[in-house]
């Protein structure tokens, strides 16, 4: 990720006026398949980063697409600018700011906690024992979720199995909202605090302020946490195969040592 | 005189702590196609959208 750029103060404060999505490559077939068809890229295959602007119904490049920010703006500023001026051109960009009807959920808890590691935040996890009681206990976060300052706080995901509440050990009620502070390589995390039942906005919008400040888990040194992840003999299995071979061939070096 | 100045430095102590305890403002991201895009063209709001492995020679944790 380009962090350069994606966390620059005039980009984040330009975001606002748009839907962002950030997708995990190779954790969908679908996705995978529409990014294909937007990007285009060169190499004919999904690359394993992706970068571009696009119209609200999905269809059309606003810029020209490619692997990151850096390869189609100058700097952050440039970029922010670029974005202000598409958001004027859309007349719903400015009005439906917080309007959000969706929590902006991974597809998996797996994959929350690992790209909560990746991000260095925590993870929001809502779950339930139903998909009715979810949707309850999913709704009533909206507002939460959707404000300044908790939006893009949290790495959210969502669960109707408790099966897959397992890399999260602890877990003491049947429904509501963990925060969880994700492990080194985001295969299982530790509750930081459990907000039984159907979250109330202004106490639990308290609580989750509280657990984003008290959240102080240190960004692991890049070399050391891949050296050590192979030592450790961790391989995550992506869920479509990938198909980057600039990636390929860069872990395959990697794992025979070279 | 002495109270008073204490009072007030404690004050604009508090004050520094609550402003230190705001997080850094952060883009909000949709982690799924489906949700990003619905909500999008549901409002009209232009789409930023960038994709990233979450894993480095299949080590995950890292961009």
């Amino acid at each position: 990720m380009d962090g350069s750029f994606l966390s620059h103060e005039s980009v984040v404060a330009a975001s606002r006026n748009f839907v962002c999505i950030r997708l995990a490559t190779y954790e969908d077939q679908q996705e995978a398949e529409f990014m294909s068809r937007v990007f285009t890229p060169r190499s004919g295959v999904l690359e394993n980063t992706t970068f571009g602007i696009l119209s609200p119904d999905g269809k059309r490049n606003l810029i020209t697409p490619g692997r990151a920010p850096k390869h189609a703006f100058r700097d952050a500023t440039s970029m922010a600018n670029k974005m202000n001026l598409i958001a004027l051109q859309h007349p719903g960009a400015r009005q439906a700011a917080w309007t959000d009807q969706r929590l902006p959920g991974m597809n998996s808890v797996d994959v929350a906690l690992n790209v909560a590691a990746c991000d260095n935040l925590p993870v929001l996890v809502t779950f339930a024992e139903n998909e009715q009681r979810l949707a309850e206990i999913n709704k009533s976060l909206l507002k939460i979720a959707w404000s300044e300052p908790l939006a893009g706080q949290f790495v959210y995901g969502s669960t109707s199995n408790q099966q897959k509440l397992k890399p999260i050990p602890g877990v003491n009620v049947k429904e509501g909202i963990l925060v969880v502070e994700p492990g080194p390589y985001g295969l299982t995390g530790k509750i930081l605090r459990e907000l039984p039942g159907i979250p109330t906005s202004e106490q639990s919008k308290a609580e989750l302020l509280q657990a984003v400040a008290s959240f102080s888990r240190v960004a692991p040194e890049y070399t050391s946490h891949i050296q050590l992840g192979i030592q450790l003999g961790i391989d995550w299995e992506s869920a479509i195969p990938e198909t980057d071979q600039q990636s390929i061939r860069a872990k395959e070096r990697a794992r025979a040592g070279r | 005189m002495f109270f008073r100045h204490s009072f007030s430095i404690a004050l604009l102590g508090m004050a520094s702590l609550a402003v230190a305890a705001e997080p850094p403002a952060r883009i909000a991201w949709y982690g799924q196609l489906k949700d990003g895009l619905a909500e999008a063209q549901r409002t009209g709001r232009p789409i930023l959208l960038v994709s990233g492995a979450p894993q480095c020679h299949g080590v995950p944790g890292v961009w």
